[in-house]
């Protein structure tokens, strides 16, 4: 492991005027790890990617990507961020209105101001790659969830991004669909992608995960490696979070 | 004594009307896409612009929504000449028609932003999109394909409110009635052949639109 | 999803509704008996031609077409109704018996006489030129060309005039006299063909043009009568003698001085032959 790839230092967010969603939260990520993000619901394990993305702002903190401040205060300086993080979301978030294809294919050109020609073939090369070479031309209302949901993260790698930010992607599955995108995922990260991933797979995420994040509350209470933190865990609330867990 | 219906009078006079009725459509048209571009901008103002923008435009859509069509292009007709700028009739008309439909364009609009997709606006927003770009392409897709049906009976509104361009020496469908009928005292005969020419104008229209609303936007509309 | 059925549902409900106008059931004009029996006798005047008829400052209709109509209905024995008319209506209006006759620029021409009968003359119409003083618009020769723009009120009956004698000039087409005036005082239009029988009383707030009339009596005038529906000759016939009375004893001639501030520009002449 080298330097410190992704540093965020007492990220605080709230909204809405209400107490703080996250609390002085701080976690050093390196380049080609994936970090399990786990805690019960409402513990601000979303908050904490939706803010590296810019969909949030925070109210204190410093987010620090390889060696350069990534600046949240101005819609310019976003544009920065939002180039190195790219984000799947659980409800997979697809434009209606458009084809897989250019899904994946319109940010790259919009934002990235890149060739059309180009991007299509990217596009196309990662659809194929998550599996989907026949559906490039299917509308989302014509995908099954699980084919929506891997169409979402070609979009998210067609960004080239530094860091994929996985935000609950198999929660809204019909169980029999986990599987083809949970695929996708590990095979990701055989490719080495430094990834953030939240979920509720615990069997997943013991699989794939580098290391493991507990949240609680806004906080960050237990950090390690996954049999470390599922099997020896030191804090009551993990205790008590893995034990409900592995009950099921 | 009842009245005897006599087309033969009126009959050569049916190509002047339908040239009438050619500039009803271009009328309708260039109104209806200025005012569904002012609509789209001042609805976009109302969901992310700053506070005195959105003041603005709620004045605008107010003023133009409660004061009639005649009244606005008089004022732009007649009265802007006492200030120095005269416009012809059609330029007059076209642009208060355009003024008008923007105010109820922007209406019908602003439902659409409510009822956006929260994902996808966030995915939009993740990904880099600016504003306009997020307008343009994830806004004004949803709006066209939920707002179908109000947006092309605003268009049919805004054939049927180009009658009011006769007032203004526009010679469109409803003008070129009323010459013929001074012409000839064929009232009904006249009217009764604008009417249909209206009734096709509008079904050809709404047929149009449903064609370009199933290409554009994937709506299914059903085609007769 | 454009809405098929509802638009589908408007066009039969125009259809219907022309259907309904072209075919009218009950629509008929009343014989002069009927009339008579009826106590009432029901007059269409445009008030938007003043002084011809307009609206007092009580908000009555008033002015020299429905002082007319006051002395035929007098004449008659029975009580005035006046029902304002506008230009597009006041034919089926007569025609479907709504109103027994109507007044108000019922200048009489051929083309109109197909579809309408006309009682003798109640006034004439003679046409002029109006235009700002000092610019050498007065006469038709002058308004010939395409540099000139006539503002003219729709539906009258000096367009097929122009049409034919000053084809070259560029026409105008408004709602009204008032827009008219104000057209050719805003510059839009440099001067107007049309009948210059109200023009005094019309331009009266445009003060601050200088105006100028010019009469073209060469041109021809025409004659107003009443239009009474194709066929009623009961009633035509009853008018036709009253306005030979009103014409003689001079009771018309006065009303058109008191509203028109002048002489008719050309005397009815009055036959008692119709």
């Amino acid at each position: 492991m080298g330097l410190t790839f992704l540093s965020i230092q007492g990220l605080s967010v709230s909204y809405g005027g209400k107490a703080d969603v996250l609390r002085d939260v701080s976690l050093d990520v390196q380049r080609g790890e994936v970090i399990g993000l786990i805690g019960p619901s409402g513990s601000g394990k979303s908050t904490i990617l939706r803010t590296l993305v810019g969909l949030l702002k925070p109210r204190s903190g410093t987010v620090t990507l390889d060696g350069q401040v990534v600046d949240y205060t101005s819609r310019a300086s976003l544009r920065g961020a939002r180039d190195r993080f790219a984000i799947v979301f659980q409800q997979y978030n697809l434009f209606q209105n458009m084809t897989a294809l250019r899904n994946v294919a319109i940010a790259p050109t919009l934002v990235k101001k890149r060739a059309k020609a180009d991007v299509e073939a990217e596009a196309r090369a990662l659809l194929a790659r998550v599996g989907l070479a026949e559906k490039v031309n299917a509308y989302p209302d014509e995908l099954s969830g699980g084919q929506q949901q891997r169409v979402a993260i070609a979009r998210a790698l067609a960004l080239k991004p530094d860091i994929l930010l996985l935000d609950e992607v198999t929660a809204a599955l019909d169980p029999e669909l986990v599987g083809e995108v949970l695929d996708t995922i590990r095979a990701l990260q055989r490719d080495g992608m430094t990834m953030l991933i939240v979920s509720h797979e615990m069997a997943f995420i013991r699989e794939v995960a580098s290391r493991v994040a507990f949240l609680d509350q806004g906080l960050i209470v237990e950090t390690g490696p996954p049999a470390e933190v599922f099997d020896q865990p030191r804090s009551p609330r993990l205790k008590e979070f893995t034990s409900r867990i592995l009950r099921h | 004594m009842g009245y005897d219906l006599i087309y033969s009078q009126v009959t050569g006079h049916v190509p002047y009307l339908l040239g009438g009725a050619l500039l009803t459509l271009q009328l309708a048209t260039i109104s209806f896409l200025v005012g569904w571009a002012i609509g789209l901008f001042n609805a976009s103002i109302l969901h992310f612009g700053p506070h005195p923008a959105r003041l603005a435009v709620q004045g605008y859509v107010t003023f133009f929504i409660n004061t009639p069509l005649l009244v606005q292009i008089f004022f732009i007709f007649f009265v802007l000449p006492d200030a120095g700028i005269l416009l012809s009739p059609y330029t007059a008309v076209a642009i208060g028609m355009s003024l008008n439909a923007g105010a109820y364009l922007t209406e019908i609009q602003r439902a659409g932003f409510q009822s956006l997709r929260r994902e996808e606006m966030d995915a939009a927003t993740a990904m880099g999109f600016s504003v306009p770009q997020m307008v343009w392409y994830v806004v004004m897709p949803h709006i066209a394909k939920t707002l179908y049906p109000p947006l092309s009976n605003q268009f049919i509104i805004q054939v049927m409110t180009t009658s009011i361009a006769a007032i203004f020496a526009v010679e469109e469908l409803t003008g070129r009635a009323y010459n013929v009928n001074s012409l000839t005292f064929r009232s009904m005969e006249v009217f009764s052949i604008v009417a249909v020419i209206y009734v096709v104008l509008t079904l050809a229209c709404s047929l149009a639109l449903a064609v370009l609303g199933r290409w554009l936007f994937r709506v299914k509309a059903r085609i007769v | 999803m454009t809405d098929r059925r509802a638009l589908m549902t408007g066009g039969a409900a125009a259809a219907a509704a022309a259907a309904a106008l072209l075919t009218p059931k009950d629509a008929s004009a009343r014989p002069l008996e009927d009339v008579l029996r009826s106590g009432e006798i029901r007059v269409g005047v445009n008030p938007t031609l003043p002084p011809r008829a307009l609206f007092n400052e009580r908000n009555e209709i008033d002015g020299f077409e429905p002082e007319v109509a006051a002395a035929i209905a007098r004449k008659l024995g029975v009580r005035l109704t006046l029902q304002a008319v506008g230009s597009p209506e006041r034919i089926p209006m007569v025609v479907s018996g709504r109103i027994d006759f109507v007044m108000g620029a019922m200048s009489r021409t051929s083309e109109r006489a197909k579809v309408i009968d006309y009682t003798v003359p109640v006034h004439s119409e003679n046409y002029g030129i109006l235009a700002v003083q000092g610019r050498g618009h007065t006469s038709l020769q002058a308004l010939n060309n395409t540099d000139v723009t006539l503002a003219q009120v729709r539906g009258t009956t000096a367009i097929p005039y122009i049409q034919r004698a000053i084809p070259n000039a560029r026409v105008l087409l408004l709602d009204n006299y008032p827009d008219r005036n104000r057209a050719i005082a805003q510059g839009r239009a440099q001067a107007s063909f049309d009948g210059i029988d109200s023009v005094r009383f019309a331009l009266r707030p445009f003060r601050q043009v200088q105006w100028e009339v010019t009469a073209t009596p060469d041109f021809g005038v025409t004659y107003s009568g009443l239009g009474v529906a194709k066929n009623n000759h009961s009633l035509r016939n009853w008018l036709n003698v009253a306005l030979y009375e009103l014409h003689t004893d001079g009771t018309i001639e006065s009303l058109w001085e008191k509203w028109f501030d002048g002489p008719m520009f050309t005397k009815v002449p009055v036959s008692p032959f119709f």
